[in-house]
């Protein structure tokens, strides 16, 4: 059954366990620079919004690619990215419309879902990130999130 | 990767626009963990004994812990240490937010502030470049408005700020230091310090890495203590509610300071409470620290009318003292003072404090009814507290006086005056009656800050949750002593509480985890300090460390005033609860006097003074292992 990982920006309290549990289990540090997963963070109004790949069916990051470095993972049903062929440029962070993807030190960083055990979630205690099963329902609520956080990206960019 | 446990620290002196940078090695880790434990050390060590805390001798210590960092729970927090200019002795004042994060990220454990600049300015920490700018466009702003410059200036994203209101810049002896905006290094005048250095802000970004020594372990620790957290009562609390959901029940068992402590309930005190500000929907979900799966920051908003705004807030400690500590019950007016003091940069208790001692002075004829203006300076008018608040962080009219502090606004006023400054050493005491507590009444006068409950919160001694008596019964070994009134057992109580709390400032945790809401226990933090930094070390290993710095923060206070005294409030030591089912109780001189002998047998201090021995100093290892202590100590017993 194919998962993913969803991020409610109404519960998420800006905390950042998520940030730390991701690069903690992805490299044994904590670190921006090893993250699959960001807050972007309006703080005077106390919003704050999980980035982190929303798996989406366009996939621009892939079609961006110049190395076809972002492949399909049948395991775990999603994208990931081959650091063997990944050469750092940079241009899926561009086309990703979710501030999903990150440019790290080697490779560009994308969710894997933790092979199927997500440190973040596990650490999310308010909520905002759920793994769930794909589903008709899933995919419909997940719709409406996506538009709300692309609003909130629009909002801040200019902090880019 | 290894885990350093040598510490990397900033000096910077704004007389000469110097930056140096300084390493101690892990001994001092060993001796006193860091944050607050190594600014402690790091203010006895570098200034003179009797420096103006609003010169150029005074340090500003910003001090972070090795735990932070890590997604240990809860471990967001900065300390702030320095002399504070409202009691003239050692001070530590806390603050959250993401600023703590940043600076271990930069590579830095603390920041040493020294000097006064000729101008306006602000300092910038990227990663290990430390730079200081003109500030001049930044002097006068509030809060809110330097953090929109700075995001504006600096660029957006990945910048955490400390900054000052006018209070500080207007050496408001209640002054605080604020962090992301909303929250407040809150007591003893610290922004008034970094005000008096002509320090607007400092700005930092960190993209380093922290690493972890055993990640498997503390993922599985973590997840143990957040599994603990919907089971927990009081934890449950500070996620729905913050610390606003104390105020019903202090109000309903008749220990809530009403009318600056002559009364002990406010009617339709729920009007003030965190279920009222939930149900109207005046609060909103929680803006959390680095790290902390509560959340009990919360944020709030008027929508309509005159007192409309938003702002970080509100805490129990702020219903309380610009609430039923003056008479008001209009959460409105409330959230109004609550923003106002965010954004001048100003702590809510002393504030209130200090407004409460003006209308008791009114009431009771010490100052004449126009003492400010046409403002009603009767009990329980929102208006004239909101105005009063401006009044204060500008120093305009009786506000320069009540700027002051009630301590030297008694001094100044005279006459019985000082009954109504319910301070204590010159800090304003926390909104809590401890005629009906007597576990904080004893932590309350040994605190090396003042009257208030930030250095030890022995909330256990009441037993309103298992988790409270379980501890309790742990400390003590029995548990009959579950309730506020009685003395027995509670100078063991605060021993622990005490220790417990300079360790977890030390860790760079909140308090709340541990001394509070008990999600994490002595046990769970020797496992994360393992699985974090690779440190085997019992618990009570631990705790002997958070002790040392106990011990080593009265040296500070006792070189500075030899004849400083364990105290409490006037009005607490001599006018018994006058109403409710407590009426009668007392702080009395006796009572206390019995407390504070049987701590200081505890603490192995001399009985009659109680001044650490030389005995002491070396059995903890402090007198090796600060500088200047030993020779301090010839004086001692
Ligand atoms: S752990 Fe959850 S609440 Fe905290 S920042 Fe991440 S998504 Fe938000
Ligand atoms: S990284 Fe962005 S573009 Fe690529 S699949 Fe995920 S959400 Fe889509
Ligand atoms: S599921 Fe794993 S890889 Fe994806 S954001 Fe969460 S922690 Fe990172």
């Amino acid at each position: 059954m194919k998962k993913i990982l969803l991020a409610d920006m109404d519960k998420c309290n800006g905390c950042e366990l998520c940030v730390d549990a991701c690069s903690m289990s992805h490299g044994g540090f904590c670190s921006l620079s090893n993250s699959r997963i960001r807050i972007l963070r309006e703080e005077p109004t106390a919003q704050f919004a999980p980035l982190m790949c929303e798996q989406c069916g366009e996939h621009p990051c892939q079609d961006a690619c110049p190395v076809k470095a972002i492949v399909f993972d049948p395991e775990l049903s999603l994208l990931t990215v081959d650091p063997e062929l990944c050469v750092a440029c940079g241009d899926c962070v561009e086309a990703c419309p979710y501030q999903g993807i990150f440019l790290g030190e080697e490779t560009a960083l994308k969710c894997d879902l933790c092979g199927g055990d997500p440190a973040c979630a596990g650490l999310c205690h308010t909520g905002a990130l759920r793994v769930v099963e794909v589903s008709p329902q899933t995919v419909a609520s997940g719709l409406d999130r996506k538009q709300a956080k692309l609003h909130f990206i629009e909002r801040n960019r200019h902090a880019h | 990767m290894p885990i350093d446990l040598g510490f990397k620290i900033a000096r910077i002196d704004l007389s000469n626009c110097q930056v140096r940078v300084e390493r101690l090695e892990a001994d001092t880790f060993d001796l006193l963990i860091g944050g607050r434990g190594l600014a402690a050390k790091l203010l006895f060590e570098g200034q003179p004994a009797g420096a103006d805390p609003l010169g150029p001798d005074n340090q500003l210590i910003f001090a972070t812990g090795k735990l932070v960092g890590t997604p240990v729970p809860t471990a967001g927090q900065t300390t702030i240490t320095s002399k504070s200019p409202a009691t003239g002795l050692y001070f530590k004042s806390n603050t959250g937010g993401a600023w703590a994060k940043a600076l271990r990220r930069a590579g830095w454990d603390a920041v040493v502030f020294t000097g006064v600049s000729e101008r306006p300015v602000y300092v910038t920490i990227d990663d290990d470049q430390v730079e200081i700018h003109d500030a001049g466009e930044l002097w006068g702003k509030t809060v809110r408005e330097t953090e929109a410059w700075l995001h504006r200036e600096l660029r957006g994203q990945g910048w955490d700020n400390a900054t000052i209101g006018q209070a500080g810049e207007n050496l408001v002896n209640f002054a605080c230091v604020m962090t992301n905006l909303f929250h407040a290094a809150g007591r003893g005048g610290l922004g008034a310090v970094m005000g008096s250095k002509k320090l607007k802000a400092v700005s930092v970004r960190g993209t380093g890495k922290t690493p972890v020594a055993d990640p498997t372990a503390l993922r599985r620790e973590i997840e143990a203590v957040l599994a603990k957290i919907d089971g927990t009562v009081k934890a449950k609390l500070y996620v729905d509610y913050g610390t606003s959901a104390t105020v019903e029940y202090v109000n309903e068992s008749w220990s809530m300071p009403v009318n600056n402590f002559q009364k002990s309930h406010i009617e339709d005190g729920h009007l003030i409470s965190g279920s009222y500000l939930d149900e109207k929907r005046y609060m909103r979900k929680g803006s959390a620290c680095s790290a902390c799966p509560l959340g009990c920051h919360k944020y709030s908003e008027v929508r309509q009318g005159v007192f409309r705004g938003k702002s970080g807030g509100p805490e129990y400690e702020t219903l309380a003292a610009l609430g039923a500590s003056l008479g008001i019950n209009d959460v409105e007016a409330v959230l109004r003072g609550n923003e106002l003091c965010n954004d001048y940069g100003m702590d809510t208790i002393s504030a209130g404090g200090a407004v409460g001692w003006l209308l008791e002075c009114v009431e009771r004829g010490a100052l004449p009814p126009g003492a400010a203006g046409d403002l009603d300076l009767s009990w329980g008018n929102g208006e004239t507290m909101v105005e009063l608040l401006h009044w204060i962080a500008h120093r305009q009219g009786i506000g320069d006086l009540l700027a002051e502090g009630t301590r030297i606004a008694a001094e100044r006023t005279g006459g019985d005056s000082y009954q109504w400054a319910v301070q204590a050493n010159g800090l304003e005491q926390s909104r809590v009656d401890t005629r009906v507590a007597k576990a904080y009444s004893l932590a309350f006068a040994v605190n090396p800050r003042g009257p208030d409950h930030l250095h030890a919160q022995p909330m256990a001694e009441f037993g309103h949750f298992p988790e409270a008596r379980e501890l309790v019964k742990r400390i003590l070994g029995r548990e009959e002593e579950c309730t506020g009134t009685t003395l027995k057992g509670k100078p063991e109580l605060v021993r622990w509480h005490e220790d417990m709390f300079a360790l977890t400032d030390s860790l760079g945790i909140c308090s709340f985890a541990t001394t509070s809401s008990y999600i994490v226990s002595l046990e769970s933090l020797a496992l994360m300090v393992s699985a974090a930094l690779g440190v085997e070390m019992s618990g009570e290993e631990l705790l002997e460390r958070g002790r040392r710095c106990v011990v080593l923060e009265r040296c500070f206070n006792l070189r500075e005033k030899p004849n400083r005294k364990d105290e409490l409030p006037w009005r607490l030591m001599n006018e018994p609860i006058s109403e409710g089912p407590l009426a009668g109780h007392v702080n009395s001189a006796q009572e206390l006097g019995g407390l504070l002998r049987q701590y200081y047998r505890l603490q192995g201090y001399d009985l009659e003074t109680g001044r650490p021995t030389r005995e002491l100093l070396g059995r903890l290892e402090l007198a090796e292992g600060v500088k200047g202590l030993d020779d301090w100590a010839q004086t001692l017993p």
